[in-house]
């Protein structure tokens, strides 16, 4: 089994199975281009924790089938079910669980990329617009009238 | 009024381009966030953000747009794709304030938002629905629209004012659904109103469907289409606009297709009406040139119409008597119009003809009493009346693209009998195949084939040649029979398909079916001429079904 190296945002070095870094079609169409390298591939985006836990998403997944090609159809009924090993995997502090999804997004690796948004999806799923600024401590700069209007607005959309 | 300064400056026209969006992303995270902790979702771009908001409920994604600034920026045209008005239950007066607060608050006048609409679905009640004081909006991208009506004695004329009230040009689908009685009677009306086609250029769909409980489904002996399936809770009991024997039987498939001739793009036809092979009387017989003898008769009179009571009562024909009439009618014309070198009528009156009833041949009889001017009235009638029945008359030059299709069965299988052997479908369904009454099934099966060959060539004299399908039911809450039609525009050539249902085959032939086959009845016209029309075994091959060839 050929190993291959990559180095992380901060010099680190890490080792890994070319099987398990091609779950990055970043990092597979790179290999297909250059071919054989034994230098380390630089990934400039992403830091050694970060790439050590995608590494292990990675390494957990490497027998998965291919991604079926295209299921746009009813983006809105897409479910949230994560499996149970994913979801210990991502539990982690915003900071890291937002990185993860940054370096899958930068790395192409479609599925953990999908296992992140769903997360993100969950932590929203079922709070008022108040809760939702408190988990992600996010500013509210809306006045309490343009709050209320735009509720009014929306009331259709209310359960 | 005092007026405060959000309403000077409301947020949808804050909220532009993505260019003040990015802006607005940037400045977050920086002044805000980074003063005592950090907001790491601010991170994310773009559409990593839109992909979480596009897995998430309607009621979720309206949170987002009141969390801040920026997230209503990205929330709001997720949350505006789909209005779905449906939540309000189906009290007629709650129903009324919901649709004239969506009217008013939702999408004030020029509002932003009305461009974010892709799809919109009312479901609602409609019974006081008023357009008073309603105004009126463009939807510059809304691609379908589903408008249900749960009422069971919905005002159709006012619900279908709704559609007064906007303007969709990019309009591709319309769907339809009313539970309440008698529907499809108003159904024609819908389209009858020219504002309402002239405001649809884009058509591509029509659909119209009738709203049942899943128990009314269930007592029917069909599969549930969960799209237009209610609740039973919304109102059970007795099986809703069920055939009573005086409503639409004889409706004419024209006045269906009639006002949707003028769509054109219209692609698919899928209506929950009821037709039967009496609903193609029109174009069998001679109208054409019965009509076109009235017309010149009316031509060489002087006086005009002023009997209203007799064309009312010509309403009130079956379509079988009005066409006997109108046969009667062209014959008595002709006797009187054929005349002796030295201008007298050579005959005194019609001759019997043997094939009619003896009560019949006494009418036509009779006619000869009848003095010129109340004849020429009843003419004026008949013509006017006919005009209505079959509205395809009045295309200046009008003239049968087809041979005349031999008429349905055999003579004793009137509308009637054709009726009731249809209501025995819903028998059929619960049988078991092989206790089936296979003359029956049979005769459903000639019907099917008869009424798919005149649905085709009925479209083809309105000049509909974009049509791909078109569904309806063999009379009302009876069997559906659908055509697919496939063109080849070079060759002239169009394949006409209809695939038959379990229904209507015996178990002998249902056997003979191997995987991905069925049984239906295919048609070939070149030039409107049909050279190939049987029934075959189908496959389903490149794109369409098409005759198994043996090798």
């Amino acid at each position: 089994m050929s190993e291959i190296k990559l180095l992380s945002s901060d010099q680190a070095t890490i080792t890994v199975q070319k099987e398990v870094a091609e779950r990055s079609i970043l990092i597979k169409n790179m290999l297909e281009d250059v071919g054989e390298v034994t230098e380390a591939i630089p990934i400039p985006n992403v830091n050694e924790s970060v790439l050590k836990k995608v590494i292990e998403w990675c390494e957990h997944h490497k027998g998965d089938p291919p991604a079926q090609a295209d299921d746009d159809s009813d983006s809105r009924k897409k479910s949230t079910d994560i499996d149970e090993w994913d979801q210990k995997f991502m539990q982690v502090d915003q900071e890291m669980l937002f990185e993860i999804i940054l370096a899958a997004n930068y790395l192409d690796i479609k599925p953990l990329l999908d296992v992140g948004c769903k997360t993100v999806a969950n932590m929203i799923k079922g709070k008022s617009p108040d809760e939702i600024r408190k988990t992600f401590n996010i500013q509210n700069d809306f006045t309490p009238e343009e709050e209320e209007q735009i509720r009014r607005e929306n009331e259709w959309a209310e359960e | 009024m005092m007026e405060s300064p959000f309403q000077r400056s409301p947020i949808s026209t804050r909220i532009i381009s993505q260019q003040q969006w990015n802006n607005t992303v940037t400045t977050c995270g920086d002044s805000r966030c980074t003063i005592k902790q950090s907001c790491p979702i601010s991170k994310l771009p773009t559409e990593i953000l839109l992909q979480i908001l596009e897995l998430l409920h309607l009621s979720d994604i309206n949170s987002m747009t009141r969390v801040n600034y920026r997230w209503n920026a990205l929330a709001l045209p997720v949350l505006y794709e789909t209005v779905i008005i449906s939540g309000y239950g189906t009290n007629a007066a709650v129903s009324e304030a919901a649709v004239r607060h969506v009217n008013g608050v939702t999408f004030p006048k020029g509002d932003y938002k009305l461009k974010l609409v892709q799809r919109m679905k009312f479901s609602t009640s409609s019974h006081y629905f008023s357009p008073r004081s309603v105004e009126v909006h463009e939807f510059p991208n809304l691609k379908t629209l589903t408008l249900f009506s749960l009422d069971r004695n919905c005002h159709q004329d006012s619900y279908y004012r709704m559609l007064y009230s906007v303007v969709m040009p990019s309009l591709q689908t319309i769907h339809i659904g009313l539970r309440c009685e008698a529907a499809e009677l108003q159904f024609p009306k819908l389209f009858s109103a020219s504002c309402v086609l002239q405001g649809l250029p884009k058509l591509e769909v029509i659909r119209y469907s009738r709203l049942r409980t899943k128990s009314e489904i269930a007592r029917m002996g069909e599969l549930p289409d969960e799209e237009v399936v209610v609740d039973d809770a919304l109102g059970g009991g007795a099986l809703v606009g069920k055939y009573d024997g005086t409503m639409t039987s004889s409706q004419l498939f024209s006045t269906y297709i009639h006002h949707l001739s003028t769509l054109p793009h219209l692609k698919t036809v899928d209506l929950d009406l009821g037709i039967t092979p009496d609903s193609f009387v029109d174009l069998r017989g001679s109208l054409p040139s019965s009509f076109n003898i009235l017309s010149e008769f009316l031509e060489t009179r002087a006086t005009q119409n002023t009997n209203v009571n007799r064309e009312k009562k010509l309403m009130l024909l079956s379509k079988t008597q009005f066409n006997e009439l109108i046969t009667d009618f062209t014959d008595e014309i002709t006797r009187r119009n054929t005349r002796s070198p030295d201008g007298h009528v050579l005959t005194s009156h019609l001759e019997p003809v043997d094939e009619y009833s003896h009560k019949r041949n006494q009418v036509r009889a009779k006619f000869a009493t009848v003095q010129q001017q109340a004849f020429e009235e009843l003419a004026a009638d008949v013509h006017d009346q006919m005009l209505i029945s079959y509205p395809q008359l009045s295309v200046p030059g009008y003239k049968h693209l087809f041979e005349p299709t031999p008429p349905f069965g055999n003579d004793s299988l009137d509308h009637v009998t054709c009726l009731n052997k249809i209501e025995q479908v819903r028998v059929l369904r619960v049988t078991p195949k092989e206790k089936r009454h296979q003359g029956l099934v049979q005769t459903l099966r000639d019907m099917q084939v008869y009424c798919a060959t005149l649905m085709y060539e009925s479209l083809a004299e309105y000049g509909m040649d974009k049509i791909e399908k078109l569904r309806i039911r063999m009379a009302l809450d009876g069997p559906w029979v659908e055509i697919l039609i496939y063109r080849d525009k070079e060759n002239s050539e169009v394949e006409v398909v209809t695939l038959f249902s379990d229904l209507v085959l015996s178990e002998e032939l249902g056997n003979m079916l191997l995987a991905g086959q069925r049984w239906g009845c295919y048609a070939m016209y070149r030039n409107n001429k049909r050279i190939i029309d049987s029934c075959a075994l189908l496959e389903f091959k490149g794109k369409k079904w098409c005759p198994v060839t043996h090798i």
